[in-house]
This record gives structure tokens, C-alpha cells and sequence, in this order.
């Protein structure tokens, strides 16, 4: 697939991946790239999960002046365990929202094998149509345990919302990756890396 | 098309055919969507559409 620039999430797409494949796009912006359609104003990403992606991801929202929102620290011990990582910058005069996972719903490890496989061998890293289609399933009743999941991870991540406007006082003017090391300090023993069986 | 006459135009699903559009129109159309999307960064600024934040309001 042959993909220019000019596009904010192209563009944030190509940073990612400046030296190495480090972040698939995925959900709305991959249906945009499919021509499918146009249905959200926010980006997601599969990231690669190893430690040098998060410091790349970080380094590159950093020089975009991103800040972090509530989610998980984006560090591979909570990224593995399911949670995801969110960030926000300004870009001109859009918002520009950054959802970021390793272990997107409903993609086996097969799935992702093959996905980044593709990436890398030089295709633009966006999501196929198969599995985007699969990522996209949230209202089928079929679909109703991946829903009850993510009540489990809500109820999982609880504490960690009460603490979290304490948190973003605490961070407020601090670049994002000045704020990483503060919140991988305050999530720890407050947001669970896994969920247990009970959550 | 730039001929004087004033139009209304809409981004609907209709009006867009996305799978014929070139490389640059769809570049243009996609970002013309997302200015466009920037007036509710208001009303969902507390929101989260992804990741298993889906659905709340830190705010609450």
C-alpha cells in the first residue's frame, strides 16, 4: 500500500516508526487509509512491545508537547497485562489524541505475528481490513464478554481514577516524559499490572 | 469546483466517496474532516473512545 503524507496521523504514523516498525495504526484512521470512511478524530496505535518503543513513543509525543490523559503509564509491564496508554497534544488547530496498546481486543498472537510481519516488510504499518474489522467489534451481542472485560478493567483501574486528578495536578507543566517517571511511580501498587482472576 | 457560485457542500457518506478519490484529495478530505470534527473537542474532552478507558469521565 502506497501512502503519502500530509496528514497528521500519517505523519505521527512515520515518526513512530522513524528507524524500526514500532507502531501500527489502527482503528479509525486505518479505516480512513482503507477509504472505508471517515469516523473518528482520534489515533490509535499497536505498539511494539519492548521498552525501546515506549522511550521512542515517548520522545516523539514529547516533542509534540503531548501531556498524558487517565490510562495506564506507557510502559511495557502494564501495556502486556491488556491496559492501554493515552496522551493529547495540539497540533495547529486540532486535538490530537494518541491511543496506544500492545494487545489490541479480538487480534490472536497469530494475528499480530502476521500484522507485524507485513509491516515490515515494507507496507505502510496500518491494520488489514480483516482485523480491523475484528478490532471494531464492540455492539454485537456476540461481543458482550469483550464489553464485561472491559468492566473488569475499569473496576480494575478504580483506585487509580481517584487518584488520577491528584496525579494530573502533580504532572501539570512538566514535559510528558518528566511526567512518565512521576506516574509510573504513583501507578505502581495502585494499578495493577494484570488483573487478577478476581477483577 | 471554483466558479463563483456559492454551493452547499456536505462531507456525508454520499457526497464522499473515498475509494475515488486520489491520494491528495483524500489527504485533503481527511484532514477538512477532522477540522471540521474539532468542534465537539469540547464536549468530549473528558471522554475516551479506545482502549479499556472506553467510556468514562475522569471528571466523575
Amino acid at each position: 500500500m502506497t501512502v503519502g503524507g500530509g496528514n497528521c496521523y500519517l505523519d505521527l504514523t512515520r515518526e513512530f516508526n522513524d528507524g524500526r516498525v514500532r507502531a501500527i495504526l489502527s482503528s479509525g484512521q486505518a479505516a480512513v487509509v482503507h477509504r472505508i470512511a471517515m469516523m473518528s478524530k482520534d489515533g490509535d496505535w499497536i505498539l511494539r512491545e519492548d521498552q525501546e518503543a515506549c522511550r521512542h513513543i515517548l520522545a516523539v509525543l514529547k516533542a509534540h508537547g503531548a501531556r498524558y490523559r487517565l490510562g495506564a503509564p506507557l510502559d511495557v509491564r502494564w501495556l502486556r497485562g491488556g491496559w492501554t496508554s493515552h496522551a493529547e497534544f495540539a497540533l495547529g488547530d486540532l486535538r490530537v489524541r494518541t491511543d496506544l496498546c500492545t494487545r489490541p481486543p479480538r487480534l490472536s498472537e497469530e494475528d499480530l505475528g502476521a500484522l507485524w510481519h507485513r509491516s515490515e516488510g515494507g507496507d505502510f504499518p496500518v491494520v488489514g481490513l480483516v482485523e480491523l474489522a475484528e478490532i471494531k467489534k464492540t455492539r454485537r451481542e456476540k461481543d458482550y464478554p469483550i464489553i464485561g472485560e472491559i468492566a473488569r478493567y475499569l473496576r480494575a483501574a478504580a483506585l487509580w481514577r481517584r487518584r488520577w486528578t491528584g496525579v494530573e495536578a502533580m504532572i501539570a507543566g512538566l514535559s510528558i516524559r518528566e511526567a512518565h517517571e512521576m506516574i509510573v511511580k504513583a501507578a505502581e501498587g495502585v494499578l495493577p499490572f494484570e488483573l487478577s482472576e478476581a477483577s | 469546483m471554483d466558479d463563483g457560485v456559492l454551493r452547499d457542500e456536505f462531507l456525508s457518506e454520499d457526497d464522499l466517496d473515498l475509494s475515488s478519490l486520489s491520494d491528495a484529495e483524500l489527504v485533503a478530505a481527511w484532514n477538512h474532516w477532522l477540522r471540521l470534527a474539532q468542534a465537539s473537542n469540547d464536549a468530549d474532552a473528558g471522554t475516551y473512545s479506545h482502549g479499556v478507558f472506553c467510556g468514562i469521565d475522569p471528571q466523575e
